[in-house]
């Protein structure tokens, strides 16, 4: 085990700890005096993973094979081909979800933590796939595509995503199409698994009444016997997709059984810094910048509301993210604001003459400061619930940062930078609007 | 952590909790009145025009400025059904002051949040006859219609919903507390503003804290602000168990989308209210529901999804303020008749008591999980109190969690045979093709 390194907070009274061993895991532990455990395994794998060596998976395989690891050989485990049995019997409750870059799996318990804790990391340590049940998987996955399909607010920030990145994985599906699930066999999850859920490719962080020496013997006795592996190649040969700073549409449409039109204004984002400080330092200014002009405290969302352009709701998001696994060209970002209103080129209209105001006064900077205000108090809050620690370790911390360095971050970020940010992100060709809109008008 | 509870005044108690554990300090004053078809909208309709400005500050903007100053305090507004009474709930989350940065370490955020609210609720800004700003009524009537109709956009949550009033039809649980289109569009700013008045003479407030300020602080904080309001208590009527009809219900709708939604319910005749006395069996109500369709490898999981591979989703839920099993799933339409059939497969096997020990077992542990998780939420234990209060129970978490444990595979065989088939409504999808958006690899 390498060394173990303490950080702790002064100003939130909180403190942590994180090792790595030598099979490659990197461990982060946050003793916590509650009566839940909270734990996760992040796996730096998600559904923009298309490139296992060679090859190219099919879409969807990230997610499919989420869904693939809770089962285990029942040869093994006493009939049992699940580790929701595993689970339920020391009373524990699991999941797991997945976005466009990690693989999250965790639970959370009240007792027997070491047993849930041992079920997590094995769980992640080998893959049981048969033929029967990735076919049965894949009528589940069906519906959870069918569900996705129909949510017309999906549909609506997919629009968005395809038309800002054109080919690019980020735009794809986490789920997969119908067609494309019907290519993931066994081999396939195999190669992905093989692939990509390597120690040195994941996460444990811990919060609860537990300490670092408690996990590590646990980590140990799982993974312990694990050797480093080598380096793999993940980029493809030739990057395949098309790159532009530029979005690739201005403007879809789609029709749904909805009441009201859907909207959702899309920004592509220049590429992020590649790691460590200077992608927190942008994700951070990203999060004043969007605060400062989209808060429901400012004017642009309370003028649209007060005059019934926008219904209550409407919020906005934003991606600023990139990935050594991913060749340059395909670092990524965006900015989404989305809601309901009566006319989307209207809500549009106001977007475009509000931007350009700020082009030509400035952010101001009353909003700026309030921004940081609130930003803040989001962090603080963050440190409430063993869930929440837990899940702040695992994507706030990049190799050689320390998450109570969001203070200093944060205070750093000034006006000019902010205002620096917005002129390269806010520039006219990186718009795009996508809306969905009642059936009736498209007849 | 301690508990204590205080008169503010006829009509409002604050229950306070005392716990150093958490950053953020919460602050929830509920007002609980009893369902009603006309009266419902016109609540619901004012406390959106409440959310859009008051005397202090009379713009939306303004309002949720103050908020952000007071460190990105949030306020979450829910109006929903309890049983048979509509709850209209302000939730405050704030940041601690000990973890503010030292140069706003003497913010009095508690204090702030406290005038923000009492100036909101009831300090409206209105016209000079003393009618709520009619230009403000006409636009959150307009924004209560597009909710009525968005409802339909969340396929899940719109399916729940006409199950809800097709079985609970002339009960107020039954009621949709937004009302109509037609019923809102109708309302006159002199109504709401009657409405506003006659709440505030006679209503029913209960305000929880939990964070690091002491009872007298916030005692004093909330005299400070609502001292002026003055109202006579307003009775709540407990809410009765829903019975079951002769010959259970069917319902199907038509939509253009590609996944059906199938809802199911069953009513025991009884709630937590009636089986005051019988908490034993409260216990084993909530067991059944566990191993039924909530737990991780629950009896819908196991067999309607993994084995049976008919669903993404298919989880059951439990209201013992109305006694009401739920279940819910999403299917091809194709399937209804498969999917229904392996629900009331499931539900039968532990009728006929079909079910093992170890079963009920991990049933058991699943709730113990929950139950012990509670003490670390400030929101799981204000939802716990306020629905004991309501239910007229004052059972402990502790309390309820020595029942639950003691509960044998009998007694929740015994559980199971009251639920008697209810309502079944289907949302039937009617989109062409096979939920395949054209996409290009």
């Amino acid at each position: 085990m390498n060394k173990i390194i303490s950080r702790t907070c002064e100003r939130l009274e909180e403190g942590y700890t994180e090792t790595r061993l030598p099979c490659g895991l990197r461990i982060l532990v946050c003793p916590k005096d509650r009566h839940s455990y909270h734990a996760a395994i992040t796996v730096g794998y998600g559904s923009m993973d298309r490139f296992a060596g060679e090859r190219t998976l099919p879409m969807g395989t990230a997610h499919f094979l989420e869904h693939k690891m809770f089962e285990r050989d029942p040869a093994l485990f006493g009939g049992s081909d699940s580790y929701d049995d595993e689970f339920s019997t020391v009373g524990a409750e699991s999941n797991a979800y997945i976005s466009h870059d990690r693989t999250v799996y965790y639970f959370s318990c009240t007792d027997r933590f070491p047993e849930a804790l041992r079920a997590l990391l094995s769980m992640v340590s080998e893959l049981y796939v048969t033929k029967q049940s990735v076919s049965r998987e894949r009528a589940i996955i069906g519906e959870e595509i069918r569900m996705n399909t129909d949510d017309p607010w999906e549909r609506c920030s997919a629009g968005a995503r395809t038309a800002l990145f054109g080919r690019h994985p980020l735009q794809e599906e986490i789920c997969g199409t119908l067609s494309s699930i019907r290519r993931i066999t066994p081999a396939i999850l195999r190669e992905a698994f093989d692939t990509f859920y390597r120690p040195d490719n994941m996460i444990l962080t811990v919060c609860g009444r537990v300490s670092m020496e408690e996990v590590v013997a646990i980590a140990d006795s799982v993974m312990g016997g694990l050797a480093p592996k080598p380096p793999r190649a993940y980029q493809p040969a030739v990057p395949r997709v098309r790159v532009s700073a530029s979005a690739f549409s201005p403007r879809t449409i789609r029709y749904r059984p909805v009441s009201k039109p859907l909207f959702c204004i899309g920004v592509k984002c220049p590429a992020a810094p590649a790691e460590g400080k200077a992608l927190w330092k942008r994700d951070l200014t990203v999060s004043v910048l969007c605060e400062t002009l989209f808060s429901h405290a400012g004017d642009f969302y309370s003028t649209l509301f007060e005059s019934g352009t926008v219904s209550p709701g409407t919020s906005y998001g934003f991606l600023v993210g990139n990935s050594p696994r991913l060749p340059a060209p395909f670092a990524y970002g965006y900015f989404d604001l989305s809601g309901e209103c009566d006319d989307p080129d209207t809500v549009m209209d106001a977007f475009l003459a509000f931007v350009e105001r700020i082009r030509r006064e400035g952010l101001p900077r009353e909003d700026f400061e309030r921004a940081k205000r609130v930003i803040y108090a989001d962090f603080v809050a963050a440190f409430d619930t063993t869930e929440d620690v837990a899940s702040l370790l695992g994507s706030y911390v990049h190799d050689g940062l320390c998450a109570y360095d969001f203070f200093d971050a944060l205070e750093s970020i000034t006006l000019s930078e902010a205002e620096a940010l917005f002129d390269r992100v806010f520039r006219p060709e990186q718009y795009t609007l996508s809306a969905v809109l009642p059936l009736e008008a498209a007849e | 952590m301690t508990e204590t509870k205080r008169l503010l005044n006829q009509a409002a108690t604050l229950r306070h909790t005392h716990d150093t554990r958490f950053k953020t300090a919460r602050l929830s004053l509920y007002t609980v009145m009893p369902a009603h078809a006309e009266r419902s909208p016109l609540t619901t309709l004012l406390f959106g025009i409440l959310r859009r400005g008051s005397e202090l500050y009379p713009r939306l903007a303004l309002l949720n400025r103050r908020l952000d100053e007071l460190y990105g305090t949030t306020l979450t507004i829910r109006n929903y059904l309890h049983g048979d009474n509509h709850v209209v709930c302000y939730t405050a989350e704030m940041a601690e002051q000990a973890f503010l940065p030292p140069s706003d370490a003497h913010t009095d955020i508690l204090g702030g949040v406290m005038e923000l609210l009492a100036d909101v609720i009831l300090h409206p800004l209105t016209q000079e006859d003393g009618t709520l700003r009619a230009a403000a009524v006409e636009a959150e009537k307009v924004s209560l219609c597009d909710s009525l109709r968005a409802l339909r956009n969340d396929t899940r949550v719109y399916a729940g919903n006409r199950l809800r009033e097709i079985m609970c039809q002339g009960e107020p649980y039954g009621l949709s507390i937004g009302g109509s289109v037609e019923q809102v569009m109708a309302i006159t700013p002199e109504e709401v503003t009657a409405h506003h008045k006659a709440l505030l003479e006679t209503t029913r407030m209960e305000v929880f804290y939990t964070g690091r300020a002491s009872e007298e602080t916030v005692s004093a904080a909330w005299k400070k602000a609502f001292g002026c309001w003055d109202p006579t208590l307003a009775e709540t009527p407990v809410t009765r168990p829903h019975t079951p009809p002769h010959t259970p219900r069917q319902a199907t709708e038509d939509m253009a989308v590609s996944q059906g939604k199938l809802c199911m319910a069953w009513a025991c005749g009884e709630n937590i209210s009636t089986l005051k006395n019988t908490p034993d069996a409260s216990a084993a109500y909530a067991v059944c529901n566990e191993l039924f369709g909530v737990m991780q490898n629950s009896l819908l999981f196991r067999h309607v999804r993994e084995e049976l591979g008919l669903c993404y989703f298919c989880d059951s839920a439990l209201d013992m303020t109305k006694g009401i099993l739920w279940v819910s799933c999403g299917i091809r339409p194709d399937k209804r008749g498969e999917a229904e059939a392996a629900i009331t497969r499931q539900l039968t096997r532990m009728q006929r008591g079909e079910i093992s020990p170890v079963e009920v077992e991990l049933a058991k542990l699943s709730l113990k999980n929950a139950y012990s998780q509670m003490g670390d939420s400030q929101s799981s234990l204000e939802v716990f109190a306020l629905n004991r209060l309501l239910g007229g129970i004052s059972s402990t978490p502790e309390e309820e969690l020595a029942r639950i444990m003691a509960v044998t595979p009998a007694d929740v065989a015994r559980a199971a045979q009251r639920f008697q088939p209810d309502t079944v409504f289907f949302l039937n999808g009617t989109a062409e093709g096979d939920g395949e958006e054209d996409y290009d690899e």
